[in-house]
């Protein structure tokens, strides 16, 4: 009899429900949400408070403290694309808000709690976002606007240490296998390069602070991406980037320039300017000179034409000719494949 | 009073803007400033120079540089001006070697385009702007 009762208890099915939390929850604060928080967090190792003593898995306790924030910041970072970047946060906080709620909310939902509120068995992790567990998490830092991050002294000043800068890429369009450079700052030992919001590479080692390289893997399937670089000190990420890296069996090529006419040109004759190469869009080519960017200029491919003074600077350069009599211009094309400027200026006179 | 203030306008021009001393490498050059491009990425000038003008126009031939505000070290009147001056004679040394003018691609959260450079500037002087 006793045998039996035993089996049937072993039997019984353990009460699963998804835990609601019921405010927003902080350092300082109590109650047992506080707990449900830390017993959530100790389900997965990678964000768990304690491996032994307090805080660890059963002993989680009704008092949200230092190593409830800091596996609450490592939860944040794990799974930053849901419950940070929506929010225009890219640092973790350590205060479990609406988004944070949520995601914590739903890993309840796989988890089932026995009748006296303790894991008893956790269905298969989450595998979403994956950053070096093994790395501490800083504190939250300041988000900078995009014009800050852009500026010179942010990036000698933050050139090592402090939140990743992403500035440049060398490839726009590529194939499995091509080998790719970021330029920036703040790029640590490894890094996560994230293609979209579902895949990433991980454990990317710089060339230096200011350089990343990565071989474009196989398990990002073809498509058109923003591409961002994420470690222990932040995130790259933009929210408005358009999906500017493309990786296709047959990748286009970039433009290039093989010449330009005309070489010499006054403006009073109300010059167009003709650019032969290869690699120009059929829409979306940018023409980018010291008089300014002419946007969405139409191409066959290899040719590219427009008039001067298409470009919004243009009038207050014929004003200057009259202190410089020669002015020379860069002209450069980009388009969603990349870019290329003409080897010589061309001569305002 | 006056030689008191001769004095110090005198040394107030010839001395260097910046508080480190003056690199010993580099090579010279020198130049009509035509045109600066503001690098909006980078916040740094790309300044083109006419060299040869006006010995040799309308063949003058040119070379852009990158102006690094808080590096480049300017002397003369480059110092009491902020930015590039179009129509200023210049003197100075640059370091050869790619250098880039990042500017803001249009979408601003995408990356930042190049525009190439044939080297950055050291040390620059400035002649008053607009003599010629």
């Amino acid at each position: 009899m006793k045998r039996t009762l035993i089996t049937l208890f072993i039997f019984l099915p353990v009460a699963t429900f998804a835990y609601t939390f019921p405010r927003t929850l902080t350092v300082g604060m109590s109650g047992d949400d506080v707990k449900n928080l830390q017993i959530i967090l100790n389900s997965d190792p990678v964000t768990a408070i304690a491996s032994t003593g307090p805080g660890s898995n059963g002993q989680e306790s009704t008092y949200f403290g230092a190593l409830t924030e800091a596996a609450l910041e490592k939860f944040q970072q794990k799974y930053a694309p849901e419950v940070l970047f929506p929010a225009g946060i890219y640092k973790p906080t350590g205060v479990a808000g609406s988004y944070t709620r949520a995601k914590l909310e739903g890993i309840s939902s796989n988890t089932n709690f026995s009748s006296i509120g303790r894991i008893t068995s956790v269905l298969p992790a989450d595998t979403a976002m994956i950053i070096p567990p093994t790395s501490s998490i800083q504190a939250p830092q300041t988000y900078y606007s995009s014009q800050y991050l852009a500026s010179v002294d942010f990036y000698k000043k933050y050139s090592s240490g402090s939140v990743p800068l992403f500035l440049t890429i060398s490839k726009y369009s590529v194939r499995h296998g091509d080998s790719v450079t970021i330029t920036g700052s703040g790029f640590l030992e490894a890094n996560t390069i994230y293609f979209g919001q579902n895949y990433h590479i991980d454990n990317i080692s710089r060339i230096d602070s200011n350089t990343l390289t990565f071989v474009v893997p196989e398990s990002v399937p073809n498509g058109s991406y923003a591409v961002w670089v994420v470690n222990k000190n932040g995130s790259t990420y933009k929210p408005n980037a358009s999906n500017f890296f493309t990786i296709s069996d047959s990748p286009a090529d970039p433009p290039t320039i093989s010449d330009f006419y005309p070489k010499t040109v006054s403006p009073t004759q109300g010059a167009i300017i003709t650019i032969s190469g290869s690699g120009f869009s059929a829409t979306g080519n940018n023409v980018y000179s010291e008089l300014g960017t002419i946007v969405n200029v139409n191409s066959d491919g290899h040719i590219l034409t427009f008039p001067l003074s298409s470009f919004s600077g243009y009038l207050q350069f014929v004003k200057n000719l009259k202190v410089v009599p020669t002015t020379p211009i860069i002209i450069m094309i980009s388009n969603r494949n990349g870019s290329a400027s003409i080897p010589t200026p061309i001569l305002l006179q | 009073m006056k030689i008191s203030l001769f004095l110090f306008f005198s040394i107030l021009l010839i001395s260097p803007a910046s508080a480190f001393a003056v690199p010993l490498a580099g090579f010279p050059f020198g130049g009509l400033v035509s045109v600066p491009l503001y690098c909006t990425c980078s916040q740094n000038w790309r300044v083109t120079y006419s060299i040869a003008y006006p010995l040799l126009s309308p063949f003058a031939t040119s070379r852009s540089l990158i102006y690094q505000p808080g590096e480049t070290v300017a002397y003369g009147f480059q110092q009491f001006v902020t930015t590039p001056t179009p129509a200023t004679w210049e003197l100075g040394t640059y370091a050869p070697g790619a250098a880039q003018c990042l500017i803001t691609a249009p979408n601003p959260d995408d990356p930042c385009l190049i525009l190439p450079a044939s080297g950055t500037i050291l040390t620059e002087g400035a002649s008053f702007p607009g003599a010629m």
